[in-house]
């Protein structure tokens, strides 16, 4: 039981965390989103360049408080997908750029 | 002398020799009081008055046994008074051989009652010396007719008169007996037990006093005090009541506030209500084994270290059969039985 709870609570976090995430990249526009998803571009790393470095540090604290929670970088980019469906069929159609997507959200998260 | 004795006569000064000093002193009064006079004249008169009465009637008699029944030797006033009074009662003499009439002489016995009853109830009653000064003015004004010697009947009638009149003015000081008091309306007993209650609140301290009752301060909680009011301007209140006042504001701040982190609360569970069913359906379909919920299982890589430079190298994703350290300096290689062994 504590077990289906703490799943419960999971994708709760992971939700809320994946909105918040598509809240901040909608502020960019949508077709800007398309464009980039079709040419290739990585929006993750588009977006992490165009913070501040104040804002860097609260998103990395709040994603390795996700990570230790247990919510991976896949998951979330699945989250993100799932709640734009416009852009869920680009990023399927390009696993490369999937992966692309998961290692900058991971070296993200890794820089000191 | 003559003239100092003249004086002494007038005055009523008696020269009484005291321990060899001739002193003058008043003399006392050796008059009768007034209404002793005026009764002692009023039975004179009365006896006076029945003498003529009676020697009227004896004339009267004569005249009528003298055959004269003539209309013209009856006074008219005689007409209508066939009664005398005796023993109290009155009793009919005959057709105009009477004294008074019978209603005169009903009152006139009602009046003779009045007087024994308060001659007996009450000696200096006011009442009783009220009818006294009745009586004398009665006499009073009935003296130009004695001493003129008018008719014995018309001083009857003047006397009966004024004692009818007498009679109704004491009857009017008499209050009713037998009658039953008015009950009190609803008002009246209002207006008296309040003016009661007014007196037993005057009485208050003085009750207070004898049952030991101590005094009760009006303002038990203490000093005033001077405090801003809700207008800005300074006011003095009452200890007691200032701190009762600060702890109604508090309780009603803690209130205010308890009220807005429940509302805040709810509103957040109202919100994330739809997040919570989702992750609970995701969770759900988790457990079912479903694909798309499923969380994907991170490959763990497993790191090695080397036992010569102690350098730290993980093995490749690739297929490998050997794996090479990385540190240049030692360049050690691993069969791939070594390292999963």
């Amino acid at each position: 039981m504590s077990d289906f709870m703490a799943r419960s609570a999971r994708h709760f976090i992971l939700i809320k965390a994946a909105r918040q995430i598509r809240q901040e990249l909608e502020k960019a526009g949508l077709d800007n989103l398309k464009v980039l998803a079709n040419a290739g571009i990585s929006i993750v790393g588009t977006f992490f360049n165009g913070c501040s470095p104040q804002e860097k540090a609260t998103y990395r604290r709040d994603l390795n408080a996700l990570l230790q929670m247990g919510v991976t970088a896949d998951m979330l980019l699945d989250e993100i997908a799932g709640q734009l469906p416009e852009l869920a069929p680009i990023i399927k159609s390009k696993q490369d750029y999937k992966k692309t997507e998961i290692e900058k959200l991971t070296s993200f998260v890794k820089e000191s | 002398m003559a003239d100092k004795k003249k004086a002494d006569i007038e005055y009523n000064i008696t020269k009484k020799p005291v321990v060899g000093i001739s002193v003058y002193r008043d003399a006392e009064k050796k008059e009768p009081p007034l209404e002793e006079m005026l009764e002692k004249q009023a039975k004179r008169d009365l006896v006076e008055a029945q003498k003529e009465e009676a020697v009227a009637k004896m004339e009267a008699r004569t005249a009528k046994l003298r055959g004269n029944k003539d209309e013209k030797d009856v006074t008219p006033s005689k007409q209508g008074r066939d009664y005398i009074i005796v023993d109290d009662e009155p009793v009919r003499a005959g057709d105009g051989l009477g004294d008074y009439s019978l209603q005169d002489a009903k009152d006139i016995l009602g009046i003779r009652a009045l007087r024994s009853r308060f001659a007996g109830t009450a000696q200096a009653g006011s009442v009783q010396s009220s009818a006294t000064e009745k009586v004398s003015e009665l006499l009073v004004a009935m003296e130009p007719y004695i001493n003129k010697g008018s008719d014995a009947t018309a001083l009857k009638e003047m006397l009966a008169d004024k004692l009818a009149l007498q009679r109704q003015e004491i009857l009017s000081h008499i209050p009713p007996q037998g009658q039953p008091a008015q009950p009190k309306s609803f008002m009246e007993q209002v207006t008296e037990f309040i003016a009661a209650m007014g007196s037993i609140k005057e009485a208050g301290p003085t009750l207070r006093s004898i049952f030991g009752i101590p005094e009760t301060p009006h303002n038990p909680s203490g000093a005033p005090a001077q405090v801003t009011g809700p207008d800005g301007k300074p006011i003095v209140m009452d200890l007691g009541n200032i701190i009762n006042w600060r702890k109604f504001e508090g309780d009603e701040r803690r209130t205010d506030e308890r009220h807005g982190a429940l509302v805040g609360l709810s509103q957040t569970v109202r919100e994330n209500i739809p997040d919570a069913i989702q992750a609970i359906l995701k969770t759900v379909a988790e457990v079912k084994g479903g694909t798309e919920a499923k969380p994907p299982t991170s490959p763990q890589q497993q790191v090695f270290k080397c036992g010569d430079c102690g350098s730290q190298f993980s093995i490749p994703d690739v297929p490998f059969e050997t794996v090479k350290c990385p540190n240049p300096q030692c360049s050690r290689e691993y069969s791939k039985g070594d390292l999963l062994s």
